[in-house]
């Protein structure tokens, strides 16, 4: 038994190292100078910061980091906003209301998430032309905000409260949206938290289409902005200032992961919503 | 006058929601089938032509590449990641000293975008610096070129894929293991069974329905590989990525031929929906 615990613990170990092991290497590299990169060494032999100073000032190709990381705050801000004021209502309506024609609209929706995004962006680009939204925030945001998986969530999470909560309310006189807003969506906190930490995640993360609806700094996402940087390189003279970008703005996102891995892993369970 | 406000009430709390869905998902989605039916260019239609756009694909050897590359990705992907993340799985679900580190490291690329994911990976394959040529150096082995290499750069590409998409299905597979009760790890163990039989008696038995959840939806994600594609490899080298997705992105938003653009999308849609049906089929039955 004892052998068998220490052979696990050593598989673990070294597949551990070999999924480290990118990250690892892309985050040594960002603190070497670039003169660095052609040593053939594993871990560079001298340090600086001076890939981190050039991401904040002038990362190349025109592209702006700070821009592009203002651009996805902002983007994040207002699609964890509007996601949860559409999909808290709309998720109760589905799970906890009665009206005809609700298990086929559910089934609509549902339908949807296996839907690759590839096939939705072609003609969404065509929309946004149409509303002269091409290369803005706007169109970067309003495609987001009628994503299932939230909808999913939650709709799961209230169809499981208990009956007599919202039984006791009626009786009290309330009306159904005092029950809602006072009863049931409180109980819904955990569920809202993990929607909230999936969808910040989504929308900082998202890359098809911010790459197809945004071509200019301006509004540039950062996994655009990072792409390009990295498509543009010709050599491999400029990696470091790449790889201290990718490690930058990856930096809020491991932060929400080092706060929120719970919610997370809660959220993509199988009982709870598939991705 | 307070039932017919009852009455309302769902519509009111549903109908936002349900007017963002039919502008930016519903309608966007009959729309690329729509266009599909097109000649559509950079300028908008140019005439109907029915179903002229998937004859045309079908009888386009670009295309064929296109589908027996991500079909030959499939085969590469879908078994890996089914290995790894079993085997994962099976490691991280009981307890064992510094399990929490462990689970931290195969969960934290879910927090990595593609974009981050696909630097990373083109540093680590980079053939001069990059760590893997680095290592096999070290040991005295022959370096390859990976991204530049038709036979390698696909298998890159399942790596990658592999290493962001692995703790999703850990996740869905440990919660499959704590569905298997304890006694039956026990009572096995009293009768004299060892780890290994356990696992193969047991643990594999119970875990196939969620198994085949896992293949299905690794099935799905490796119809669907794009950035990996686009950031790496662009396609090449001599067309050896060009998965279906990247044509479509090639011909839509390259070449402008929206109408055969779209109907790839279309294409990768039956065939995912065609997966996801086997799915709901499995999920119904358990």
């Amino acid at each position: 038994m004892q052998t068998n615990r220490t052979l696990r613990w050593i598989v673990l170990f070294v597949l551990a190292v070999l999924w480290v092991l990118p990250v690892a290497s892309l985050v040594l590299f960002s603190f070497a100078p670039s003169s660095e990169i052609l040593k053939d060494q594993l871990i560079p032999s001298n340090w600086t910061l001076d890939n981190y100073w050039k991401v904040l000032t002038d990362a190349g190709q025109g592209v702006s980091i700070p821009q592009a990381m203002l651009n996805s705050f902002v983007i994040m801000l207002a699609q964890v906003a509007g996601i949860l004021l559409l999909d808290i209502p709309a998720a109760y309506a589905f799970g906890r209301l009665r009206w005809p024609g609700r298990d086929l609209v559910f089934f609509i929706v549902l339908i949807t998430m296996m839907m690759p995004g590839i096939l939705e962006v072609l003609s969404l680009y065509d929309l946004m032309a149409n509303l002269g939204l091409v290369d803005t925030v706007t169109a970067v945001i309003l495609p987001g905000l009628p994503r299932v998986v939230g909808i999913f969530i939650l709709r799961q999470f209230f169809r499981e409260l208990p009956r007599e909560m919202e039984e006791a309310a009626r009786m009290d006189g309330a009306t159904e949206f005092q029950t809602f807003r006072t009863i049931m969506m409180p109980l819904a906190a955990p569920a809202i938290t993990t929607v909230t930490v999936l969808t910040a995640l989504y929308s900082w993360n998202n890359f098809l289409w911010p790459l197809i609806i945004t071509n200019s700094p301006a509004s540039m996402t950062v996994p655009v902005a990072v792409a390009y940087l990295s498509a543009a390189d010709a050599g491999i003279i400029n990696y470091t200032v790449i790889l201290a970008a990718a490690f930058f703005t990856s930096l809020p996102m491991i932060l929400l992961f080092l706060f929120g891995q719970r919610w997370i892993i809660s959220g993509m369970r199988p009982t709870s919503g598939i991705k | 006058m307070s039932t017919l406000r009852s009455r309302l009430f769902p519509f009111l709390m549903v109908g936002p929601y349900l007017v963002m869905f039919a502008i930016f998902l519903g309608y966007p989605i009959v729309r690329a089938v729509y266009i599909s039916l097109f000649d559509w260019g950079i300028f908008g239609p140019n005439g109907f032509v029915g179903l002229g756009n998937y004859s045309d694909l079908f009888g386009d050897t670009r295309f064929w590449n296109s589908f027996f590359t991500t079909a030959r990705f499939a085969l590469i992907f879908v078994p890996m990641i089914m290995v790894v993340s079993v085997l994962l799985a099976v490691l991280l679900h009981r307890k064992l000293p510094g399990i929490a580190i462990f689970r931290t490291a195969f969960f934290f690329p879910l927090v990595v975008n593609v974009a981050v994911a696909s630097i990373a990976f083109k540093w680590l394959f980079e053939p001069r610096a990059g760590t893997i040529n680095q290592i096999l150096r070290l040991l005295h082995l022959p370096d390859q070129a990976w991204l530049s290499e038709p036979g390698w750069a696909l298998v890159a590409i399942a790596l990658i894929t592999l290493w962001i998409n692995v703790g999703f299905m850990v996740i869905i597979l440990l919660a499959g293991l704590e569905n298997i009760p304890d006694d039956l790890y026990e009572a096995a163990t009293l009768d004299g069974s060892s780890p290994a039989q356990s696992f193969f008696n047991i643990t594999l038995p119970l875990l196939k329905p969620i198994m085949l959840i896992v293949m299905i939806l690794s099935l799905i994600q490796a119809f669907q590989v794009f950035g990996e594609v686009l950031i790496m490899t662009q396609g090449g080298p001599f067309g050896s990525t060009e998965v279906m997705t990247m044509l479509l992105y090639e011909e839509g938003f390259r070449n402008f031929a929206i109408g055969k653009a779209a109907a790839i999308g279309v294409i990768i849609t039956i065939i995912i929906a065609a997966l996801s049906l086997v799915q709901f089929r499995v999920f119904r039955q358990r």
